[in-house]
Order: structure tokens, then C-alpha cells, then sequence
């Protein structure tokens, strides 16, 4: 995978489109691991907090993408 | 463009005080310094709601998107008070939205090249989006009305001036999603980066209360005389109303993010059992009325309670069982435990000593709901089956013919002027249709309420447009020029009682300003868009007074019908495994009851449940003592509508249980079906008019 546009059927997507829904879908196991273990407990704003880690993840994958494809 | 999900204050709102914003305490009005103590989070609101409009215009704007007015119109939409309901209802329309844009594409793709079936296929999954809003509750209701509209969003879109296909469907799905997602993603993280919301903490308030009036009037029972236990059903006909309200209330809940784990479907199971706690309440009640000679069993019912639950002043205070359901817990379990150990000589005693230990263990799980709030793990609770309860499936089926043919109608009108604002007032008639068909009693009302807020709209929008925006030259113009509207728009929404109102206009405000890069002043499509958006409504309105929902004591003639014949095949068909799916379908048609009707329609309804689910008991127990031939008697006749033969065939199976010598194993298993029988005809002897009705075949 590499920076290029997507077609998509005759559209061509931005390639941060995918990655945004991947790292998503990567959250939402964090997050039930985050439940399940009581972490959010420990953190003052649940949501800006999850926030942060939905950034982290969508950084470390456009990274990965860019690293992989140079 | 799209109006918001709303509806009026539910009951379970209005005891969240979402619903009524007044000051009880000041009769002469509010005192100033509570004024700017409720005034600052409305206008903090309004801040909000600005501030995700613009970020929703912004990050729009930055991709260059087709029409960004989009985007800002769903954070408008989306934009709720309560933050739970809006992280909720962003979602839902995120759902709503793509099935919406699916079924368009599909449309398109089928039946390009026919014009008329094309628009009939809209009109035919505008009826289906109906039907399913109807059939579904909450902000599922509101993602199958969003399928519906954003279908025919698209397919305006890709028509011409008088219907012609230009063939850009996909393109189109797929702008208007994004448009439309950008919306959701930026008023979702104003919104949560802005809030920590208080859906939860209003929730446990709610089952606080509700469990303390239905123990406070289930332990009160045992206390009044005969004559007075008629004066409680007043009080559980209210209560109804209360926990049908509670979905509402867990759904917005679950929409937060919080740092415990939400439970929502255990929650649902707990409302469940606020229900089978108030049947309990009416078991006691009907026995203490019926029986002269039971006030004196009733006092030894008493006799088994800690003081917790016996002194009114603990018992009636919400607080406590909010603050200290871990007291409660332990104080109901000490109490059924007294229960099911008191030696009961009679049928009578044993009823009532079972019927008040089911509705405190009922209560209890309720107190665990409280308790799983705050310590989900500490509090162990069963799940609702995941099951689409729909309690009578007419009234869906109405709204979908009224969608039909008013979406049928608006494009044929639509086709026969060539008018170009006509996709708009095809959208609009869509909104109108779906949005507001499934709250039946109260859709015109809403209907009405959202052509006034489309009024004001049409003003505001004016003015914007034609004299504060061609000034302007900056983005940051367009918002302090946007801010002017939403920022009091927003204040009004969250501080007043009109707050679907104050959300539509908002909406329509974008959807008319139409704001763009480079911002485009055309007087021309301002005033069809003008006409076409009341007329849309209007033509809703119109179509709900053509054809009107089904009058509330209609409906619940239905329910009572379908109650009756649904307990007749009980009575007659094979022994379900559990109570569960009866009780369940019988607690959707509780919930389906509007609070106008009588409170013996409400009552017999119960009624009916109980009867129903201690049928259930009688067949499960009878069928281990081998004498399913003597119950099936009273059970065929229940079945043929016969209830004084139904109440001497329960009796003649009493006196072979009583029969029995009290040495032979079953003893208090064949007492405890006794007392079961004692209220199977309580209620039938009670309810005989309704339970004996005529059907047809």
C-alpha cells in the first residue's frame, strides 16, 4: 500500500480514507481491552483520551504505509 | 437540511428533567441568580454547537467538497443537549445514512432507464424506512427514517430539472456520506472533548427513583386496608409509563464514553423486571382486595421485612437506594430469604409470601442495574435476549401506505410543474413522512412544529444571506455571521421546552444559507428553496390529516385483542420453554399504551400477563406432578373464553391438590401451585367481561 489514490468503481479516494477506517477498526479491540482490564478507570477524560490513541494509531499506520512504500 | 431526531420529551426525559425546564420551586418565577445558573450551560450549548458547525464547515471547505453545507447541517442535526444523545445519534445516522445511500445506488442501477418505476422504487423504500421507524424504538427508529431520507437526498440530487437520471449515483452516495460523516466526526469531538456527560448519572437516578416507588407501593400494600388497595392502581398505571420510558433513557447512556463498561442489554433486562415487580405489586393488591381474612396473612408477610424496607421514610427516598443499593441488596435478599422460609398453611398466605419475595427479587436486580453503573463488576445481572419486540404491527403498516403515497404524490407533482425546486420539496415530504409518522398521536404536532421552525428558518436564512454575508470575505466572517443565528438558537434548544424546534431551525438555516466556497448569492434558488421546504412539510402535514394514525383507544382495543388471543394459544398450545418471550412481547404492548387511555385498559392488560405467565408456572408445575389432565380443563376452557367455568375447573384442581396428604413429597411445591390458582382467579373473576370477549375466528 502507498500514498496513491484509491479508485473506488471510477472514484479516486484520498488514501488517508482507508486509513482513518482501519485505524478505527484497530480501536476498537483496544478499547474493549481498555473495558475489560478497567484502565479507563485511571484516565480524567475517557473520551479525549481515546481520542489520543485513535491519533496515535492513524499516525502509526500513515507511517508504516509511508515507510513500507519508500 | 435534515431535521433532527427528536421527539417530544419522552417520560423518561421529562423525569431526567430534560423535558421541562421550569422552575417548580419559585411559583413566581426563577430567582436572577438561578436564571444565570441555568442560562450558562444552555449558552454553552450554543457555543458548542456553533463551534462544530464551523469545524464541520471548515474541514469540508479544506477538501474542497461539492456541497460542504452538508457537513455543517449534520453537526447541527447530530447536535444534541444531552451528550450520550448525540454520540448516539450520530451513529445511528451514520447507519441510517449508508443504507440510505446503498439502497440509491441500487435504485439507480435497476431501474435506470424507467423513469416512473425509479420513482416508484423511492417511494416503495420510502415506505419501507417507514414501516421500519415504526417498528423500531429510539435511535434505531431514527437510522431506518435516515435510510429513507437519505435516498431520496441522493436520487434528488441525481435527478434533473423534472426527474431525467443523470447517472451519477455512486459519485453522489459517496460525497453526500462523506459530507455527511464529517459532520457526525466533528460535532461528536466537540461535543466529547467539550463534556463528560451526565446520561449515566441521570440514568441511576431514574432506576433509583422508579425502584423506590414501585417497592415503596409493593410493601405499602401489605399495610392498607381492603377498601384502599383500589387507590394503587392509579399508581401503577403511572408506573408504567415510567419504566417504558427507561430504553430511552439506557440508550442514551450507552452512547457515552465513559470509564466503566456500559451494560446496556442488562440494564434492559432490568426494566423488564420493574415491570414483573409491579405485576407482583398487583398480585398483593388483588389478593388484600379480594380475601377479607387476608389482612392477617398480610401482617405476617410483614413480620418477615428488615426495617430498611419497612419504614416509608427509607424506602420512598430514591436517594437511598441510589446511595447505598449495597444496604438495599442485602436488605431484600435478607427479606426473600424470610419469605420463602415462613411455614404457610394456606393457599392465600403462601400467594402473597410469593408474590412479594418475586417482586423484591425483582427490585433487587434492579438495584444491581443502579449498581452496575458505577461497579459493573461487582453487580451480576441476566441479559434481554436480543429480540425485535413489536407490539402491533398495524400501525407500522399505515405509516408505510402514508409514505408511500405522499412521496408518490410530492414526485408526481414534482414531474407535472417541472419545478426546480422540486427535489428539495420531494426531500422535504420525505423528512415530513418518515421522520414523524412513527410518533403517531404527536406527528402532526411535530410536523407543525417543524414548518414553524422552517419559517423562522426561511427569516433567518434572508437575512444572512442577503445582508450580513456579502460583506463578508473571510472564513471567519461566515462564522461570526453563522454564530449570530446558532449560537441562540443552540441556548434556546438546551434551556427551553421547545427544543426540537430550536434544533430544526437550526438545520434548515444551514440547509437554506447554503454556505459555500466561494459563497454564491442567488436570489432565484434561495426562494425555491424557500417555497420548496414548506411545501415539502406541508404536503406531510396534509397526508397526516388524510390519513390519520389510529386513534389511542383504538390502539389499544388492538393490543387488548392481540393480548387475548396470544394468551388463548398459551393456554392451548405446547408448554414454551420459559415465560420469557410471553413476558417480553406482553411488556412492548405495556410500554405501546399512550397515557391517555384508561387505566383499566392498562389494567387488564396486566392482567392478562399475569394470567398468562402464572399459566406457564401451572403447566411446568402440574406436568411434574403428572396431573396435566386436571388443569387442562380450566385451560381449554380459558382458552374458549370461559372463565367461570375456567375458575371452577381451577377449583376442582385445588381440591385434588388439597386432597393430597401433606406426608406425601411436593408439599410446599403443591402450596405454592395452589396460591397460583388462588390468583389465575383473581384476576379472572376480576377481568371476566375482557377475559370472556368474543373474537373473531
Amino acid at each position: 500500500m502507498t500514498y496513491s489514490e484509491i479508485n473506488l468503481f471510477g472514484i479516486y479516494l484520498a488514501p488517508i480514507a482507508p486509513m482513518i477506517l482501519v485505524a478505527w477498526v484497530v480501536l476498537i479491540p483496544v478499547r474493549h481491552l481498555a473495558d475489560r482490564f478497567g484502565l479507563l478507570r485511571y484516565v480524567w477524560h475517557p473520551a479525549l483520551f481515546l481520542f489520543a490513541v485513535y491519533l496515535i494509531l492513524l499516525t502509526a499506520i500513515v507511517l508504516l504505509i509511508g515507510r513500507s512504500g519508500a | 437540511m435534515l431535521p433532527n431526531g427528536d421527539t417530544m420529551p419522552s417520560p423518561a426525559e421529562q423525569c431526567l428533567g430534560y423535558g421541562s425546564r421550569g422552575n417548580a420551586a419559585h411559583p413566581s418565577g426563577p430567582m436572577p441568580s438561578h436564571r444565570l445558573g441555568t442560562a450558562a450551560p444552555a449558552l454553552l450549548y450554543g457555543v458548542r454547537l456553533w463551534a462544530a458547525v464551523c469545524l464541520a464547515l471548515f474541514v469540508a471547505f479544506w477538501l474542497q467538497l461539492d456541497n460542504a453545507y452538508w457537513a455543517g447541517a449534520t453537526a447541527a442535526t447530530v447536535c444534541q443537549p444531552v451528550l450520550g444523545a448525540s454520540l448516539r445519534k450520530g451513529w445511528f445516522r451514520l447507519v441510517g445514512t449508508i443504507i440510505g445511500a446503498t439502497a440509491a445506488v441500487v435504485l439507480s442501477g435497476c431501474f435506470a432507464q424507467d423513469r416512473i418505476i425509479f420513482l416508484l422504487g423511492l417511494a416503495v423504500w420510502g415506505a419501507v424506512s417507514a414501516l421500519l421507524a415504526t417498528l423500531l424504538r429510539n435511535f434505531a427508529s431514527y437510522a431506518a427514517a435516515l435510510s429513507g431520507i437519505t435516498a431520496a437526498i441522493i436520487i434528488g440530487d441525481e435527478l434533473g430539472a423534472v426527474g431525467g437520471i443523470n447517472g451519477d449515483a455512486f459519485n453522489l452516495a459517496l460525497t453526500r456520506g462523506t459530507e455527511i460523516g464529517i459532520g457526525i466526526v466533528c460535532a461528536g469531538l466537540v461535543l466529547a472533548m467539550t463534556d463528560l456527560g451526565a446520561a449515566r448519572r441521570h440514568l441511576a437516578t431514574l432506576l433509583a427513583g422508579i425502584a423506590a416507588d414501585t417497592g415503596g407501593g409493593l410493601i405499602q400494600a401489605l399495610w392498607l386496608a381492603r377498601p384502599e388497595q383500589a387507590g394503587s392502581r392509579p399508581l401503577r398505571r403511572a408506573m408504567i409509563g415510567r419504566i417504558s420510558g427507561l430504553d430511552t433513557a439506557i440508550d442514551q447512556a450507552a452512547g457515552e464514553i465513559a470509564a466503566v463498561p456500559f451494560r446496556q442489554r442488562e440494564l434492559l433486562a432490568v426494566a423488564d423486571n420493574f415491570f414483573a415487580a409491579l405485576i407482583a405489586w398487583r398480585s398483593i393488591a388483588n389478593r388484600l382486595e379480594v380475601a377479607s381474612d387476608a389482612a392477617e396473612e398480610a401482617a405476617l408477610v410483614r413480620d418477615c421485612l428488615p426495617m430498611i424496607l419497612t419504614t416509608p421514610v427509607t424506602t420512598d427516598d430514591p436517594a437511598l437506594w441510589q446511595r447505598n443499593p449495597g444496604a438495599m441488596h442485602a436488605a431484600i435478599s435478607t427479606a426473600v430469604r424470610q419469605l420463602v422460609a415462613v411455614p404457610a398453611a394456606t393457599p392465600s398466605l403462601r400467594l402473597l409470601c410469593d408474590s412479594t419475595a418475586e417482586g423484591l427479587l425483582a427490585l433487587r436486580r434492579g438495584v444491581s442495574g443502579i449498581l452496575s453503573l458505577s461497579r459493573p463488576g461487582d453487580a451480576r445481572l441476566p441479559r434481554r435476549a436480543v429480540q425485535l419486540r413489536v407490539p402491533d404491527v398495524l400501525p407500522a403498516l399505515i405509516n408505510a401506505l402514508r409514505a408511500f403515497l405522499t412521496i408518490g404524490a410530492a414526485t408526481l407533482i414534482w414531474i407535472c410543474t417541472a419545478w426546480p425546486g422540486g427535489a428539495s420539496f420531494v426531500i422535504f415530504a420525505t423528512i415530513g413522512i418518515t421522520l414523524f409518522a412513527p410518533r403517531e398521536d404527536a406527528a402532526y404536532a411535530s410536523a407543525k412544529n417543524f414548518g414553524t421552525a422552517t419559517a423562522f428558518a426561511v427569516i433567518c436564512a434572508a437575512v444572512a444571506a442577503f445582508a450580513l454575508l456579502p460583506p463578508q470575505s473571510s472564513f471567519a466572517g461566515l462564522c461570526i455571521v453563522l454564530g449570530l443565528v446558532l449560537v441562540p438558537v443552540g441556548a434556546l434548544s438546551a434551556g427551553s421546552a421547545q427544543q426540537p424546534l430550536f434544533t430544526a431551525l437550526g438545520t434548515i438555516f444551514l440547509a437554506l444559507l447554503h454556505p459555500s466556497n466561494p459563497e454564491v448569492y442567488d436570489p432565484a434558488q434561495f426562494y425555491n428553496s424557500a417555497i420548496a421546504l414548506p411545501g415539502g412539510v406541508g404536503l406531510a402535514m396534509l397526508a397526516l390529516r388524510l390519513v390519520p394514525p389510529m386513534p389511542p383507544a383504538m390502539r389499544v382495543g388492538r393490543l387488548l385483542a392481540l393480548t387475548l388471543r396470544d394468551l388463548r394459544r398459551l393456554a392451548n398450545c405446547a408448554l414454551p420453554r420459559s415465560s420469557g418471550a410471553w413476558e417480553g412481547r406482553i411488556y412492548s404492548r405495556l410500554s405501546a399504551i399512550p397515557d391517555s387511555v384508561d387505566t383499566l385498559l392498562a389494567a387488564r392488560m396486566t392482567a392478562a400477563l399475569s394470567v398468562g405467565t402464572e399459566i406457564i408456572r401451572l403447566r411446568r408445575n402440574a406436568h411434574c406432578f403428572g396431573y396435566d389432565a386436571g388443569l387442562q380443563a380450566a385451560l381449554t376452557a380459558i382458552a374458549a373464553g370461559d372463565s367461570s367455568t375456567a375458575i371452577d375447573a381451577l377449583q376442582r384442581f385445588d381440591r385434588t391438590l388439597a386432597t393430597l396428604p401433606v406426608t406425601q413429597p411436593g408439599a410446599r411445591l403443591r402450596l405454592r401451585v395452589r396460591g397460583t390458582i388462588l390468583s389465575v382467579s383473581d384476576s379472572l373473576t376480576r377481568h371476566a367481561s375482557y377475559f370472556d370477549a368474543r373474537m373473531r375466528a
